[in-house]
This record gives structure tokens, C-alpha cells and sequence, in this order.
């Protein structure tokens, strides 16, 4: 016996003693039963944009009982119907079609089932009279007279003016078909034959199922070539306009969500209008922000049963003008932008609770909030209304245990929140003019936490410009940014929820697009065929949730720590998130999902 | 990726079963490896072979540690690595550890053949019997191959206590070898 054999025995020791054994975080003795937690982190985005418009007074308002191309509804007939009129009441409304890939996908009355088997595709609709957009005018004759109770306690027939037209859903844009991630089959450990003939079948079905998924993310990836690096001249544009000036409060805005938005309201104009816009976009023409804006959403839109990235675009018409409106326009919200379309009347109760239904529908509730503010004045002629769900879970979970108070050094005095702990080992550590800066993975996506040195504020920062400049390093896979190294992190992150609300305003004409807002010089003509608008409000709502949450399912064994200072990293580096910072989270191709920053995570 | 999601990809033949392994994984055989042969290049190559061992092995295999299963293939094939080339090459990570282990030899069984899993278990129920920091500085000590200075400052001792701390270890271990009728 030598010294090599006993080197070979204990190389065969058993697994937990070697996982036990494993390096702890800093500070922290190892605890050796090994980390075995039922926990993962989840991190949770919502975000939503809206734009009104209004007539400059030269559009011609339908004030008849019968707009043009499309079947007025009688007022005895509307009175059975489930109109929802009351603004806590969630049950769909009348012609409303399912929403498909929303994160809580719109459930008909029970009276009407019927409905529940409508399936349209992009534009499509069902066989009855279509009004001048090409969308169905008339609800599904089954629908007609669903005897809900709801029906006549809040849509009592005296409150509906004869003109009124039931707001509803026109179409429901189709989303590309998601393949789901396949869960591999359990293998027969002391199997008959038969066992394993049954295993060795559903292999071969799990490696069918497997291929498509995977030439799905592949397909993701290569459709981001169609706008990597062009978008960040507009992340960093926007992130640092609608970042600025947060004062102690915090901030949280999804430049991908304005991205789209603007890239509709490009659409929708001309002239100088549209002109502004693409420049903002970085896009010498129309075509160009179209075959861009598909890609962007193709190739983050995420639903496969892991994942979730949902993107949502809406269009919101109004039935005084329904025979204004440009078909085509229309058309090709619907297919580029997968826009789905509604029509109600402008100001009604009805119209403003199926517009917050429908954010709070994309936005998975998360947005319940800001949304219950949102409400079409009643001479607004056409909304926009753009949303990004984002939900991820870090490669790495945080432990919960590791999870413990600590002091926050807030703007407006110490605090004390819950900081959670990790350490990550072959880490790129990021320094910059001003800030250090380090990245947490997710699949697909990742979230970067920007922590300006002590003494330079959030704003200093973000007015050097330095931030857009090292988001943009991202934007290829291979990153750009010259200060960096590789480190291992003891990070410490407070757990946060943050949200708000934005007036995009003002943002607009600073970032250089000022004639939409301006009624003398507006150009909506591609959106309407006769007369024109301006855009007279535009909001922005966000809110990300980051934290460590107890999943039942998810026994994980959590394997800490790498290489020693021999095997890689020589530089350890304490990155601890205690004072106010900046976070980015990006998905495919640089797109910039959402950009925040945390004053106060307490709040 | 999960462990499980990454011997799936095994089992399924698909490519990214490695690229995911070695992101995952990577840094951790690398360390094994180069703790043992102190060498970039070699440690390299063995976390390479380690891979193609790791798809020849699954299917059929299917660890419940992906983690210790790899590390054992990459200990394993680093230590085939110093037999073939201990003449040519000074490896000095093993050279230490390996000398440090002499200590742990029974006196009177120099040249007594064992048999390996049968060693191996004696080991595993030494360690269970250990307080859980010996148990955590030996495994890190002689499977991690961590050094004794790196030891000492993350269990908050100085490099001598520690070191004196291995050496009461090794004389335990060798107790339990000879108790367990090593010495013939």
C-alpha cells in the first residue's frame, strides 16, 4: 500500500461528503448536510406604455347612430348584454375574444362558452360583417343573449346612450407558436425490459421534442443579428433621459416597451412626424423599423414553459371614427407588431376597465396599480398601448438562509432591508469612470447591477454617459467593455420591489421628438383617411420585483465556489449594493428588457 | 441549466451537453485538475478528456452528483497523467498531497494490495465520524486539493494550526487503516 492508493480511496468517497465539503461564501463557515434548499430566485418585470391621441379638430366625428361600414347596436339588444360597466367588475366584455399567451388569458362568462372556442387568427374573424378596417363589426350571433346577471345589475340600458357601441375586442393578434422546453424522461433504475423499451421510446420522443426547442432558441438568436448593436444608440438615449432626475424616489422604465411603442407610432405618421421618430430609432426608413421591430419581438418573446418574456401591443380605436381610419395601417399593426385591436367608445367606463383588463392581462397583475389610473379621455381618437412581462430565474439562485438584514445607505437616511448573499466565482468584474459594475445571468438574458463609487450619485453617473456606453458594450456576445476582469464576487443585493410612473411627455421632446405632440405640425395621415390627430398623452408604467422565492419544486442542490486562487481568478472583489444603484436587464441581441434604479428598495 | 438538464442533454447525444458542462462546471474540474498537476497546459488537457469520458459515460450513467461525478473523472484522469509523466514532470501539487499521505500509510503494509472501493468506504466512515470541520478541511485538503494557507485563512486559523490540524487527521486515518486490518 501507497500513498496513491489511499489518494485513490478517498478520490471514491461519497458524493455528499464531497459536496459538503465544498468552499463556503466569505465570512461564512461551511456547513457541511450540504446546501440542499427548496428555493429559487425569481425575478419578475412588468412594464406598459400607453399613448393617446386626440382629433386637431379637423377629423370629422361621427355623431349619427350609424358609423360608417359598421352595425349600430340597439339599445334594447344592448341592454342583455354583459357590458362591464363597473370598474372592479373582470368578467369579459361583450365580443371579446380570448387573449392567447397572456400571462392570465381572458375567461368569457360562463353564460357564453361559446366564445371560449373562438380561435382567430392574425386579423382574422369570424363570418359576419366586417367595418372599414377589415375586422368583424358584429358580435358572434351566439353571443347575443347571454343571461348573466352582471348583465343587467351594471349595464342598465338607461345609461347607454343610443350611440353607444359595446366595446370589444376587434382581433387578437396570433403569437408565434412557442415550442416547450421537454422534461427528460425518468430512467427505469431497476426496470423490466419493457421498462426500458418504454424509457429508450420516450428518449427518442424527448430528443424530437428537444430538437425543435433548441433550433427555437437558436432561431431567437440568429433573428437578433437583424438589429444587434443598432439599438444602442436608443437604450442609452432613453434609459438615460427617462432614468435622470429621480431624485430619492426610484425609477424603473423598459426601453424594449418604448422601442415598440414609438416603432408603431412611426407607423401610424409622416412627414417630419415620423421623420423625428426614426431618428430616435436610429432607422433611415419605415422598412427598416419594421424588419427591425419584428425581430426585436421574435426574438424575445419567450413562452415555452421556463421562460417568459411576453410582448404585448394593442390597439385602441374609437367608434365615433371608425370609418376614418386607414385599413392598411391597421393591417399592418396587426401583422409586424402583433398588435391585437379593440373599438369602444371613448370615455366610457367600459372601454377604460377593457384597456386595464388588457394590461393587467399581458403584465401577469403586476401592474394592477398604475393601470387603474389609466382611462381614455372621451374625444380620444386611437391608443397605443405596449407591455413587456418578463419573469427569469437567476442560473444561480441565491440561498434563502443567506438572506439577512443589513443597512441600505438610502438618499434620504439609513435603512434596513433583507441583502442577499452569494458568491460567484469565474465572475467578469466590471470598472468604469465612476462606477464598478458586475453581471447576474439568467438564461437567455442577464441583469446588470451598476454600482456608482461611494460619492458619486446616480445621476452624476448617469449624466457622464458612461452607463449607455457600457450597456452598448453588450450588445455583441463577445463584450467590449476594456476595464474588466475576472473576479470572484461577494455580492450582496438588497431584495427589491420597485415601481413608476413615467410621463413620457416631456421625455419625448427631449429625446428630440416633438412634432407628434404638436397640433399645428402632427402628421398622423397614415392612420387616417381623412382629417388628423396629435398625440396628447403618453405613459409609461414599470415595476421589477427582484428576490429569492421558495419554490416547492425545486430541490436544488447549490454548488458554491470554483476555482481557488490557482485555478483562475485572482482578484476577489466585495460588490456590496448598499448605497443607490443602477440595474439593466437585457435579453437577446442587447435589447434592454428594462432599466431601473433603486433609491430606496424598502419602499 | 440544472444538473439534471445537463445529463439530459447527455442522454439525449446532444451537442451542447459539454459547452454546458464545461460552463457550469468548468472552473471546478479545471481547479481539480490543476491542483493536482500544477500545470495550465496539463490541467487542460485532462479537463478535455474528462468530457469525452463524461459522454462515453452517460448514457448509461446517470449521477445523482454531476458535480462529484465529473470531479472524480478529472482526479482520475489527472492522476493517470502524473503516473505516465512522474518521470518527466515534477507535478508538485500531487507530489505534495502524496507525500503528506505517506503519513496516513499503515506501518506494516508497504507493499499490501487493496482493494480500492473497499478503501474508499473505510474512508467514508472515517469522515462521517469527524467533527464537520475536519471533515470539510480534510475532503477540501486532499479531493479538493486546496492548499493549506487557503484552508487556514477560510476557517479563520493560522497556516501552522492548520497544518498541525491535517497532521493529527492523517494519524487518525491511519489508525482506522491499521484497526481495519491493513497492516497484514
Amino acid at each position: 500500500m501507497n500513498s496513491e492508493d489511499i489518494y485513490d480511496g478517498i478520490t471514491d468517497i461519497r458524493d455528499d461528503q464531497i459536496n459538503g465539503a465544498e468552499k463556503s461564501p466569505k465570512g461564512r463557515k461551511p456547513r457541511l448536510a450540504g446546501w440542499f434548499v427548496a428555493a429559487a430566485a425569481m425575478l419578475a418585470v412588468v412594464v406598459t406604455s400607453a399613448a393617446l391621441f386626440k382629433p386637431d379638430g379637423r377629423l370629422p366625428v361621427k355623431t349619427d347612430t350609424e358609423p360608417v361600414g359598421t352595425t349600430t347596436v340597439e339599445e334594447t339588444e344592448v341592454s342583455t348584454l354583459p357590458i362591464v360597466t363597473s370598474a372592479h367588475g373582470d368578467e369579459t366584455a361583450y365580443g371579446m375574444f380570448d387573449t392567447e399567451g397572456s400571462p392570465a388569458a381572458t375567461e368569457p362568462p360562463a353564460a357564453a362558452p361559446e366564445q371560449t372556442t373562438t380561435n382567430l387568427p392574425t386579423t382574422r374573424a369570424p363570418e359576419t360583417e366586417h367595418d372599414i378596417c377589415g375586422y368583424p363589426t358584429e358580435p358572434p350571433a351566439t353571443t347575443k343573449a347571454p343571461e348573466t346577471t352582471t348583465a343587467q345589475t351594471t349595464a342598465p340600458k338607461t345609461t347607454l346612450p343610443i350611440e353607444h357601441i359595446a366595446a370589444r375586442q376587434l382581433a387578437s393578434a396570433e403569437k408565434p407558436e412557442q415550442a416547450q422546453q421537454p422534461t427528460y424522461p425518468e430512467y427505469p433504475q431497476d426496470g423490466s425490459d419493457e421498462d426500458y423499451q418504454a424509457f429508450r421510446a420516450a428518449v427518442d420522443e424527448y430528443n424530437e421534442l428537444e430538437k425543435l426547442w433548441l433550433e427555437q432558441n437558436r432561431n431567437r438568436r440568429e433573428l437578433s443579428s437583424e438589429y444587434k448593436g443598432t439599438l444602442d444608440g436608443f437604450n442609452g438615449a432613453v434609459a438615460e433621459q427617462l432614468l435622470s432626475g429621480a431624485g430619492n424616489e426610484n425609477r424603473v422604465c423598459s426601453p424594449t416597451s418604448l422601442y415598440l411603442a414609438l416603432s408603431m407610432l412611426a407607423e401610424t405618421t409622416d412627414g417630419t412626424s415620423r421623420g423625428q421618430i426614426l431618428e430616435l430609432l436610429g432607422c433611415e426608413s419605415i422598412e427598416e423599423v419594421r424588419t427591425r421591430a419584428e425581430a426585436v419581438w421574435e426574438s424575445n418573446y419567450i413562452d415555452d414553459g421556463r421562460d417568459k418574456t411576453l410582448l404585448a401591443n394593442s390597439l385602441w380605436l374609437s367608434s365615433a371614427y371608425l370609418g376614418s381610419y386607414n385599413a392598411e395601417t391597421v393591417k399592418t399593426l396587426a401583422e409586424v407588431y402583433y398588435a391585437d385591436s379593440f373599438c369602444g367608445t371613448m370615455g366610457d367606463e367600459d372601454y377604460n376597465e377593457m384597456l386595464r383588463k388588457w394590461i393587467n392581462d399581458n403584465t401577469g397583475g403586476r401592474l394592477e396599480e398604475q393601470a387603474n389610473g389609466l382611462e381614455f379621455p372621451q374625444d380620444t381618437v386611437l391608443g397605443l398601448a405596449s407591455t413587456v412581462y418578463f419573469k427569469g430565474r437567476w442560473n444561480e439562485p441565491f440561498v434563502e438562509g443567506n438572506t439577512a438584514p443589513d443597512v441600505f445607505h438610502a438618499e434620504g437616511g439609513d435603512i434596513t432591508v433583507d441583502f442577499m448573499h452569494q458568491r460567484i466565482d469565474d465572475a467578469d468584474y466590471y470598472r468604469g469612470e465612476g462606477f464598478s459594475a458586475i453581471e447576474k445571468n439568467m438564461r437567455g438574458s442577464s441583469m446588470k447591477i451598476i454600482l456608482p463609487d461611494e460619492g458619486v450619485s446616480v445621476d452624476e453617473l448617469l449624466a457622464s454617459g458612461q452607463v449607455g456606453d457600457f450597456l452598448a458594450s453588450f450588445s455583441d456576445s463577445s463584450n467590449s467593455w476594456e476595464n474588466r476582469s475576472f473576479a470572484i464576487i461577494n455580492l450582496s443585493l438588497p431584495k427589491f420591489d420597485v415601481a413608476s410612473d413615467i410621463d413620457l411627455a416631456d421625455s419625448l421632446k427631449a429625446l428630440g421628438v416633438t412634432d407628434v405632440l404638436d397640433k399645428e405640425r402632427s402628421d398622423f395621415s397614415p392612420m387616417f383617411t381623412e382629417g388628423n390627430a396629435y398625440l396628447d398623452e403618453a405613459k409609461h408604467a414599470a415595476r421589477v420585483t427582484v428576490d429569492e422565492e421558495g419554490v416547492e419544486a425545486a430541490a436544488y442542490t447549490v454548488m458554491l465556489a470554483n476555482p481557488t486562487s490557482q485555478g483562475g481568478a485572482d482578484l476577489v472583489v466585495d460588490f456590496i449594493a448598499d448605497r443607490p444603484f443602477i440595474f439593466a436587464i437585457t435579453g437577446e441581441g442587447g435589447a434592454l428588457l428594462f432599466a431601473g434604479i433603486v433609491n430606496n428598495p424598502a419602499e | 441549466m440544472t444538473d439534471d438538464e445537463i445529463i439530459g442533454l447527455y442522454h439525449s447525444r446532444s451537442e451542447n451537453a459539454i459547452s454546458e458542462t464545461d460552463k457550469k462546471h468548468g472552473g471546478f474540474c479545471r481547479r481539480l485538475a490543476l491542483n493536482i498537476l500544477s500545470s495550465r497546459e496539463d490541467a487542460e488537457e485532462c479537463v478535455s478528456d474528462t468530457y469525452l469520458a463524461a459522454w462515453n459515460r452517460m448514457p448509461p450513467d446517470r449521477p445523482s452528483s454531476l458535480k462529484a461525478f465529473l470531479g472524480r473523472i478529472t482526479r482520475n484522469i489527472s492522476i493517470s497523467r502524473f503516473r505516465r509523466n512522474r518521470a518527466a514532470k515534477r507535478y508538485a501539487g500531487i507530489e505534495i498531497m502524496l507525500g503528506e499521505l505517506e503519513e496516513c500509510i499503515p506501518d506494516s503494509a508497504a507493499d499490501t494490495e487493496i482493494e480500492r472501493s473497499l478503501l474508499s468506504e473505510i474512508i467514508s466512515g472515517w469522515l462521517d465520524g469527524l467533527s464537520e470541520d475536519d471533515r470539510a478541511m480534510f475532503v477540501r485538503r486532499y479531493w479538493y486539493g486546496d492548499e493549506v494557507k487557503e484552508l487556514a485563512e477560510d476557517f479563520g486559523e493560522t497556516p501552522n494550526q492548520t497544518a498541525k490540524r491535517m497532521q493529527r487527521l492523517r494519524r487518525s486515518l491511519k489508525e482506522i487503516l491499521e484497526k481495519e486490518g491493513f497492516e497484514v
